[in-house]
């Protein structure tokens, strides 16, 4: 690059800083102005919560929560739920005979074996007075 | 959820201030405004020459962003870039509509200013005013590339992202524009306040 290039260069340059003084700055009004344009955020807010609908258990739990919620009764009586579940379950198994869809529930009968009793003779003893 | 609050705004990229904007954050809205309000204005004025036009565009280009900013995504474009292609096309259409004379008469009505520098800041005017006259006669990629580069000061990626070109093209246009511009201003060296130069 030759001493004339340069200067022709530095000139050039000379009047781009010269455009960038020259150009005003904003003015605090016209930044209001800006501000002015900004919608409320209702407005402008895009985001969607979707909602789920609960499962029939949740159901079933939430109405049995909001029931004991209701009256006060227990603290959590979200929490009781899972108790009182347990406990039908339990009656259910009982009632059934610890039978589950052909399923015995016993490990023994499960693997096919006969439960014996080790000790029945000490029944009939205790009945005749140990002779 | 990023809130205003758990973190300083102005640590955020534009990007991220229009996403919390669009999620209900107006201070994220106005982070954004401070930061490239004057920058947008500024990119209207070196086009415009006309303050008022410059500040009605800036206003309709910030409008325009609250109203995408909803459906803005991140990975596609900066801020920045958006606004400075919808200002170029809001000036080429405020310039199309103006009358001729319009420009010059903008020009010409600026006040004096009395200040110890206004001798500097005449000068300031003249030379700003003969940049942009030539600018004016450059094809329109040219001058465009020639001012985001050298009055906007941004960088020749910025640009090829706001054109849609190579940085190699932003390159060529910048260099060819400015050769353009050394051409049209030779004749008046003089005029600017450059008769010493011995070139």
């Amino acid at each position: 690059m030759t001493q004339h290039d340069q200067n022709q260069d530095a000139q050039l340059d000379d009047l781009f800083a010269a455009a960038r003084r020259d150009a005003p700055e904003p003015s605090d009004v016209f930044i209001q102005a800006l501000f002015d344009t900004i919608p409320e955020p209702n407005a402008a807010t895009s985001v969607t919560v979707e909602t789920v609908s609960p499962g029939w258990w949740t159901g079933v739990r939430q109405t049995i929560g909001q029931i004991f919620a209701t009256r006060n009764i227990f603290a959590d009586a979200s929490a009781l739920t899972g108790v009182i579940a347990a406990g039908v379950f339990g009656v259910w198994i009982g009632v059934n005979g610890g039978d589950i869809g052909g399923v015995s529930l016993n490990p023994f009968e499960a693997q096919g074996l006969d439960i014996v009793d080790p000790f029945s003779g000490l029944d009939l003893s205790y009945v005749d007075g140990g002779a | 959820m990023v809130k205003d609050t758990d973190i300083s705004l102005g640590d955020l990229a534009d990007n991220a201030l229009l996403v919390l904007f669009a999620n209900g954050s107006k201070l994220a809205a106005m982070e954004l405004t401070r930061r490239l309000g004057p920058k947008v204005f500024r990119h209207a004025y070196y086009r415009l020459q006309n303050k008022s036009d410059a500040e009605d565009i800036a206003q309709e280009a910030f409008l325009r962003l609250w109203k995408i900013a909803p459906d803005w995504k991140q990975d596609q474009a900066q801020v920045s870039t958006w606004l400075y292609r919808v200002i170029d096309n809001l000036c080429i259409d405020r310039l199309r509509a103006r009358r001729p004379s319009s420009s010059l008469d903008d020009l010409t009505n600026d006040p004096v200013d009395p200040s110890p520098s206004a001798d500097q800041s005449m000068l300031d005017q003249s030379r700003a005013r003969a940049l942009h006259t030539a600018l004016a006669v450059l094809p329109e990629r040219q001058a465009q590339a020639v001012r985001l580069r050298h009055l906007d000061n941004l960088t020749n990626l910025e640009i090829a992202q706001i054109m849609g070109l190579t940085v190699e093209a932003v390159e060529s246009l910048t260099a060819r524009g400015k050769r353009a511009l050394q051409a049209q201003l030779h004749g008046q060296k003089t005029a600017l306040g450059y008769e010493n130069d011995t070139a």
